[in-house]
């Protein structure tokens, strides 16, 4: 569903994404793990084009998307660190992204009861605790019914209770043929929800596998147990 | 563009920092026109006054406004919507909404002591 082909990126003399080749299905929960600074944050922006690859092409259902637009329609980005305009209130925001896409009129409010933001709907952003904010930006994410999410550290900042609902809904998608990608530095809190791993590194797709391939490879139970014993065995060859 | 426009108005009507600008401005010019008994003196310093002030918080105001809007911008941006409409929505209202705190700040006393 997301092809990318030979995507490079620099930033000056940084190279942030080196020759990047990956090829994503529906139906999966992907997880892009690797250290802080490997370009995690650079692929999934330029996924949704708000970074543009100097080289190497992108294309969702088989369509180029750079310096396009209207693919996003299909995309529900989740951020990880939501801020919004201080003086509109919560109602008025998510009125205002049901303005911006008139051309997609079913909506998929389930985030915004389970999450209970109607008793909120009047309370002005700026009022709003980190936690409250990152539901917010969940309920937006979903609210399209995209076939492609894409999340940014959804569970940071939410109580257990709500991480749960999120978690739930997140499986729930996948098992209706959705696109979810994730990015997360909790490792134990993807076990039951992913399906694949793409591992990067210094702007290098160290590996792009399925869980249980990764777990027979490495004889571990757990995907935090096989990844550290993969970056071990990785360092001493 | 104009599905932008209102809500970035809608939030910057709100905002003190432009209430206090529009009351300056009233004051500012109430207190002007009081002092000269002559209505086009009057004028005459408003205008000094005004060719300092209103460009002068215009570009900071629209500065902080902006930099604080980044993390709205990219929600924004991650919306099927062409960059050049979420900059003329970002620019039309602030310009929009800074005018219309000029008008009633400096419009209003200038017809009442024509």
């Amino acid at each position: 569903m997301i092809q990318f082909e030979n995507v490079s990126k620099r930033f000056g003399s940084l190279e942030v994404l080196k020759n990047v080749n990956l090829d994503m299905a529906s139906g999966h929960c992907i997880a892009l793990i690797g250290p802080n600074g490997c370009g995690k944050t650079t692929l999934i922006k330029s996924l949704l084009g708000m970074v543009i690859p100097d080289e190497g092409s992108i294309h969702v259902n088989g369509a180029e998307i750079i310096h396009q637009h209207l693919h996003r329609a299909g995309l529900g980005y989740m951020p990880q660190i939501g801020k919004y305009p201080g003086n509109l209130t919560i109602g008025q925001l998510i009125d205002m992204v049901r303005h911006l896409r008139p051309d997609q009129p079913i909506y998929d409010e389930y985030l915004i009861d389970s999450f209970g933001l109607r008793t909120l709907q009047s309370k002005k952003m700026a009022t709003l605790s980190g936690g409250t904010i990152q539901k917010v930006s969940a309920a937006l994410a979903f609210l399209f019914n995209p076939p492609v999410l894409v999340l940014d550290e959804p569970t940071a900042g939410l109580d257990p209770l709500s991480s749960e609902t999120l978690k739930l809904k997140i499986s729930q998608e996948v098992i209706n043929g959705k696109l979810v990608l994730i990015t997360s530095h909790i490792l134990s809190e993807l076990d039951d929800l992913v399906s694949q791993i793409i591992f990067m590194q210094e702007g290098r797709i160290l590996f792009h596998k399925s869980v249980e391939a990764l777990l027979a490879e490495t004889k571990e139970s757990k995907i935090s147990k096989a990844i550290v014993t993969l970056l071990a065995k990785t360092v001493n060859s | 563009m104009i599905r932008i426009l209102k809500y970035v108005i809608l939030d910057i009507i709100k905002n003190r920092l432009v209430l206090a600008y529009a009351i300056i401005l009233a004051v500012l010019s109430w207190s002007l026109f009081s002092l000269e008994d002559n209505s086009a003196k009057g004028v005459l310093s408003l205008t000094n006054v005004v060719l300092l002030l209103v460009p002068l918080f215009s570009v900071i105001f629209s500065t902080i406004y902006l930099y604080n809007s980044a993390e709205f911008i990219e929600l924004l941006v991650s919306q099927p919507l062409k960059r050049k409409d979420i900059w003329l929505g970002f620019y039309t209202g602030l310009s929009l909404a800074l005018a219309a705190a000029f008008m009633i700040g400096a419009g209003l006393p200038l017809l009442f002591f024509r």
